[in-house]
Parts: C-alpha cells; sequence; structure tokens
C-alpha cells in the first residue's frame, strides 16, 4: 500500500485534515470491531496524507501497535519527485549542484518531515540527502498553534497530568526536528561516543548540512521483519547492539535517540557474516541529565542486587512529581519489580513472560494514569524508546540477560557512580502545593557558531527564572525574533511546574546554535 | 475455605467394591455404613457410595509403578481386571499399561524412568549461541552429577554461563565461560570429580574450582 501524495496541502486545508483526523479517530472507537480494520486503513491514510506533525503520529502509533493498518506509515510512503525538491537544494547551495553532487536518483525513502535520495559527491563517495519538504516548517508550525487548542479533557484532566508541559516538548521536538543542522550535529555527537560493536551511525557531510538538508554516507541494509529468517546468532548480535545502545546512550552519555520506530533501522550482514545494525534519524533525541540517569539506574541496580532502596525517592530524582507518585506508595515496591523484571532476572529474560501492561492493570488498577501524570513529557520519549526496544526484541524472536549486558554497556565505574549518588531527600514540601520545586542543579548555556563554542556558561537553576537577563543581547534579540521560543511561556512553566532537568530551547540562525538547559 | 476432602465414586455392591479396593488397589476402610464407605491409601481418598445402577462414568485411578511387567501382570490374577494396553511408550520416559477393572473403574499403570536409564542426554536450556565445544562439555560433565539435582544444575549452569557471556558484551558461550559457570554453579564438594573429568578430556580448569588443599 502506498500513498499518493504530491503536494503538500495548504495551511487551512491542514486544518480540515486535522480536524478530519480527529473525527476518524473518535468514530473509531465506536465503530464494531467487523468495521474497524477498514476504518484503521482509513486513518492511516489520512495521517499520511497530511505529513508533518500528524505522520509522525501516525509513525507513532504504527511503532507501538500491532495494527498493521499503520505499517506503511513507517516504509511505504510514496515520496515526491526530485523535481519538486530542487528548488530547496539549488536554495541551499551557492555552488552549482551538478558540481557538488553529479548525480542525484528519485528517493525511495519518504518521511514526515523529509525524504531520502540516494547521490554522488563529486569524489564518488555515495551518500544519502534529506531533504526537507518545501513549506513542511510553517506546516508544522501551524499544526503546532492547532495543538495549543487541544482540550485537556478525560484521564488528563482528572489525573492533572501537566498538558503545557506536553505541548511544550512536543513543539521543541518539531521545531528542532525541522532543522537538518542540530540533527546533523546530533547525530556526529552519537558518532563520536558510541563505539559499539554491531552498531553503524551514518558518517555526515558537514560541510553540505544545511537547514534543510543533510547528508550522510549512503548505508544499505534490510528491514526488522526481512531479518526473521536469519540464523539466531545473527538476530541475537543485533539484539544485543540495540541492547548496548540504548543502555549506553541512556546511562554513560544521557541522551537517547528518541524515535524508535522500525523505519529508522536497517540491518545487513558484514565480510564474516556479523550482522550490523545501522541506527538512523537523529532529529528526535531525548537528554536526560546526569543526576536522573543516575537516580534511574542505582534503582535499578539496587533491585538487581536485592538492595533496600527507596523507589519513590528515586523516581523523585527522576523528574516525577512527588506529590502523586505518593498516591502510589504502597504500591511502589511492587511496581518497581514490575518495571524492572527484565533486569532483575538472572537468566535470559523471555519478553513473552513480562506481560507489563496486564500486571500494572491488576496493581494499580485507575491509580496508574496517577504513575503516568506523575512522570514530566520528555520521560515519554525515554518510555517510548524503551517500548521501541522490547517491540524490536519481540520480533527477532529471541531473549537476552538484560542485567549482565547492562553491567557490560555502562561499566563499572558508571554502575560504582550510581550506587554512591545520593538521593535528594523527600521533604515535606514536595508533598504540599509549594510555589516552586527546585529538582535541576544547574542552569546550562551554550552558544557555537560554526561549531565552535563562544558562550559557555553554568548558573544555578534558579537563574532559569531571570533568562532574559542572563542570554548575551546579541543572541536574546535572535531568540525574540524567532517565533519558536517564548521566554516568557519558559519562565512562567518554570514558575508554575517547578525547576526540572529539561532542555527549556535550542535556537540555531544563519550562523549560531543556542542550546539552554537545566541539569 | 471449601477444599476437596474426597472423590466421590457410586458403585452398585458397596461391600464388593470396598474389597476390590482394598485388596487389589491397597486402600484401607476409615469408615463404612449403609449407603457409603470412606477409603484412602495415605494419598487419595475415594467415598464410595452405594447406588441401585452401575455408574455412567469410569472412575480413572493412576497408579505408579517400580515395575510395570510384574505389577501389570500381578493385577491380572484378580479376577474381572481386563487388560487393555500393555507397556506403551507415552514419550522417551514413561511407559504404561491400561486395565479396566470392577466397580466402573480404569487403570493407568505406570513406569518412569530418569535420563540415565533411557540413556538420554537432554537439551540444554539455551537461549544465547553456543560453542558446539562447550555444549559437549556441559552435556557429559553433568552426567558427574547425582541424578537428583542433574536437571536443576543443568538450568543453573546454562544460565550462569549466558549472564557471563553477556557481561562481557558477547552473545557467544565459549568453552571458557561455560566451564566457569560450571565451577560457579556447583557445589564445592563435587569440584574434585568435576576438575578430575576436565584433565581428562584435556580441558584447562582455570581457577575457578575449590578443590582440598593436599
Amino acid at each position: 500500500m502506498s500513498f499518493s501524495i504530491f503536494s503538500i496541502p495548504a495551511l487551512p486545508a491542514r486544518l480540515f485534515n486535522c480536524l478530519k483526523i480527529a473525527f476518524a479517530t473518535w468514530q473509531l472507537k465506536k465503530l464494531p470491531t467487523a468495521e474497524r480494520e477498514q476504518a484503521h486503513h482509513a486513518l492511516a491514510a489520512l495521517l499520511g496524507n497530511a505529513r508533518g506533525m500528524t505522520m509522525k503520529i501516525g509513525q507513532l502509533i504504527a511503532s507501538g501497535s500491532e495494527q498493521t493498518a499503520y505499517q506503511p506509515l513507517i516504509t511505504s510512503i510514496k515520496p515526491l519527485p526530485l523535481s519538486a525538491l530542487l528548488p530547496i537544494l539549488k536554495r541551499e547551495f551557492s555552488q552549482p549542484l551538478a558540481d557538488i553532487f553529479p548525480e542525484i536518483k528519485e528517493s525511495a525513502a519518504a518521511a514526515s518531515l523529509g525524504q531520502v535520495h540516494y547521490a554522488r559527491l563529486a569524489d564518488g563517495r555515495e551518500v544519502a540527502i534529506k531533504i526537507r519538504y518545501p513549506g513542511i516548517v510553517e506546516t508544522v508550525k501551524a499544526e503546532l498553534q492547532l495543538t495549543d487548542w487541544l482540550p485537556s479533557a478525560g484521564p488528563f484532566k482528572r489525573w492533572q497530568f501537566n498538558s503545557d508541559d506536553y505541548k511544550q516538548t512536543l513543539r521543541q521536538q518539531l521545531l528542532r526536528e525541522t532543522d537538518y543542522r542540530i540533527e546533523a550535529q546530533t547525530q556526529q555527537r552519537f558518532q563520536e561516543r558510541l563505539s559499539i560493536k554491531g552498531l553503524c551511525i551514518p558518517k555526515i557531510y558537514p560541510e553540505f548540512c544545511k537547514a534543510s538538508v543533510l547528508v550522510q554516507s549512503w548505508e544499505t541494509g534490510c528491514r526488522l521483519h526481512e531479518v526473521s529468517d536469519w540464523s539466531k546468532k545473527q538476530r541475537l548480535e543485533i539484539a544485543k547492539t540495540l541492547l548496548v545502545t540504548l543502555f549506553q546512550s541512556l546511562f554513560v552519555h544521557g541522551e537517547i535517540h528518541g524515535d524508535p520506530h522500525s523505519g529508522n533501522y536497517l540491518f545487513r550482514l558484514d565480510a564474516e557474516e556479523n550482522a550490523i545494525t545501522v541506527l538512523l534519524d537523529y532529529g528526535c533525541t531525548v537528554l536526560i541529565s546526569k543526576p536522573r540517569r543516575l537516580a534511574l539506574l542505582k534503582l535499578i541496580d539496587a533491585y538487581c542486587n536485592q538492595q533496600p532502596i527507596n523507589g519513590l525517592q528515586c523516581f523523585v530524582a527522576m523528574g516525577f512529581d512527588a506529590q502523586k507518585l505518593k498516591h502510589l506508595e504502597n504500591e511502589f515496591p511492587a511496581l518497581c519489580a514490575a518495571l524492572f523484571l527484565p533486569f532483575t532476572q538472572t537468566k535470559a529474560f523471555d519478553l513473552e513472560t513480562w506481560r507489563l501492561a496486564n500486571t500494572l492493570q491488576e496493581l494499580l488498577a485507575e491509580k496508574r494514569w496517577w504513575f503516568r501524570a506523575a512522570g514530566s513529557a520528555d520521560l515519554l520519549l525515554l518510555l517510548r524508546a524503551f517500548q521501541g526496544l522490547t517491540q524490536h526484541l519481540t520480533t527477532l524472536q529471541v531473549s537476552l540477560p538484560w542485567g549482565a549486558l547492562l553491567r557490560y554497556a555502562v561499566g563499572e565505574s558508571v554502575l560504582q557512580e550510581a550506587r554512591d549518588f545520593v538521593l535528594p531527600e523527600l521533604s515535606v514540601q514536595m508533598f504540599n502545593n509549594q510555589p516552586l520545586l527546585i529538582k535541576a542543579n544547574k542552569l546550562c548555556v551554550r552558544v557555537y557558531e560554526n561549531d565552535v563554542v563562544t558562550i559557555s556558561l553554568d548558573l544555578p537553576a534558579e537563574a532559569a527564572l531571570e533568562l532574559e537577563s542572563l542570554i548575551p543581547a546579541a543572541v536574546l534579540a535572535e531568540i525574540k525574533a524567532s517565533v519558536e521560543v517564548d521566554l516568557v511561556k519558559i519562565t512562567s512553566s518554570l514558575q508554575q511546574q517547578g525547576i526540572f532537568p529539561q532542555v527549556l530551547f535550542e535556537t540555531v540562525t544563519e550562523r549560531k546554535l543556542c542550546r539552554v538547559w537545566l541539569e | 475455605m471449601r477444599f476437596v476432602t474426597a472423590i466421590l465414586h457410586p458403585v452398585e455392591n458397596l461391600d464388593r467394591a470396598s474389597d476390590f479396593f482394598c485388596t487389589a488397589l491397597g486402600f484401607s476402610v476409615q469408615n463404612q455404613c449403609a449407603y457409603g464407605a470412606l477409603l484412602e491409601n495415605g494419598a487419595v481418598t475415594i467415598r464410595l457410595v452405594a447406588e441401585t445402577t452401575s455408574p455412567q462414568v469410569p472412575l480413572h485411578l493412576e497408579l505408579y509403578s517400580k515395575n510395570l511387567i510384574d505389577d501389570t501382570q500381578a493385577l491380572l490374577k484378580f479376577p474381572e481386571i481386563i487388560l487393555l494396553t500393555e507397556n506403551s511408550q507415552k514419550n522417551s520416559y514413561r511407559i504404561e499399561s491400561c486395565l479396566q477393572a470392577p466397580h466402573g473403574v480404569m487403570l493407568t499403570l505406570y513406569q518412569e524412568f530418569n535420563e540415565d536409564e533411557v540413556n538420554i542426554v537432554p537439551d540444554l536450556p539455551i537461549c544465547l549461541d553456543w560453542e558446539n565445544q562447550a555444549v559437549a562439555c556441559l552435556q557429559t560433565l553433568l552426567k558427574y552429577l547425582p541424578i537428583e539435582f542433574r536437571q536443576l544444575a543443568r538450568t543453573r549452569v546454562t544460565e550462569r554461563a549466558e549472564v557471563l557471556a553477556a557481561e562481557q558484551g558477547e552473545i557467544t558461550v565459549t568453552l571458557e565461560i561455560a566451564v566457569q559457570a560450571l565451577a560457579e554453579s556447583t557445589p564445592h564438594f563435587q569440584h574434585p570429580t568435576l576438575v578430575a573429568a576436565l584433565h581428562e578430556r584435556g580441558i584447562a580448569t582455570g581457577t575457578h574450582f575449590h578443590l582440598p588443599e593436599s
């Protein structure tokens, strides 16, 4: 199945399309089972037609659902013709295109914000050019404005989800993804940090990367469902690479790949018949600050070694809302035991035996919403990374000892650091409506010009409330001119929600990249 | 709380049925009255109740035997017991005979054998990739352990070996790792035997085993 799209709908049409999607989703729940399959396909077609944010949502559904209707959103979206994208390439490069890329082929891989073309550089190197769809930035911004109208209803309202936090995270992530220079830098960062046997991160060619163009080495391979007939050893190699990559990214480097749908992986065999996993698309990554990741590792390690630990304290240190978690205090040991079961088994863990959703339902019933609402929005992306991992391992039909691989991936020194990490005390104020909760250690401001750090500031976390007075005037003017960053809104959110470790914003101008985050 | 106290079985002639259960099947009468009898053999309790018609549903009883052939012949000496099937193999470890007994009773006599008796080497419960040499070595050395503990040891050693491999970032269990897992998962008093068996096969034992000082 493929979707026939040759242009991005105009903005008014998007609003209409979004309404159609909302209506189709609402109707889906009411349909009898027999008609639901057809309705899923219709909804998938609508999501695919929309591209941008709505297609991303479709991909999210596809990666988290057994419904086959959404799978084409990952692998079979019909790309735009090259001719529709050539003006973008011509605008981004001052030299004639033929001088830089003597050969560019039609695309075979379309995604939510852009599509990939095979090309050859002047020196003969094979590259993949990812080109942003024309008008997609405006489209995404318009869609993000629509999210502001979303009502906070149902469980979202009942369990006091921080909807502003979710909207802000969505906004930051999507706008970040539309700038391929940020993605190129992230990909380079992953390449420098991760040296994992069996993992291939395509090489970036920074000299050709622009806001709407990303150039990386051309990688080949097959999709995950195609490796099911590979040997058990090769499937084990892939599974190990996936596990070690996530554990090392999270616990050692504090930044994980946040878009684990199967379309972002390629698999191939090297000359010795060893399985190689190619990890693509670094547009959506999640930063997890050191105190948060050490708290999580400390908790997992304690459960693995059957050491006493205050799970509630660990989760609060991870950025969970203490007040909401307090409702689950009695269930916490059983909840942690269920969550960390793959790690605590002293043998290869069979994912079929996990049944986490059922266990949580039996254990917490309606109170599970307190747990979900207590976590910040960025933790949803972390959860998604783990969910993606378990789905891929299930597809591979192999079992691995998670605890042992975690120890290997993070190393003894990081484990010891986690064991020595002193958890912040739970204060009485955390359980009352205190005016300001400070869980971050410091505010970090970095400005890069042509990939060189020109400004590097580490400040007390509370300084985040006075962002405007801290940021250098020249940078501030550019930030204020940007529609993506609303400093007043950020400050107001911090005052309301507390100062938790998070990325506050990231802006990219012609030459400068400015990142501000709480650690 | 509700719990099962006995198996109820209707019979036409209570006295004759009670006598059959006691003489042929080793039950003893706990108490008896005109309309029923409570029988037990230390493991199972059966309440026989008098009915005017013969039972519609037979009572299936499973009997453990140390010697299936002899025990089957012994039962066939009782009147009204008919052989239905003899010494049929249900799986590699079990044979059984089926007999039809009076008073609506069906008997299944079975005899079980362990892996040594049937000369079968069970597969290791492996999840990772194993070198053939490692599998063969472990399967051979597990034979040196008492049969009662062998299945547990088989599982523990296999799981431990896979954890050791994963801790080294490997998905393949080598001979060296298998030997280390064997040493870590078996009681120290068995180590001299295992080390001798390993040396006999020219396999290095490393420093993982605990041997008494000579």
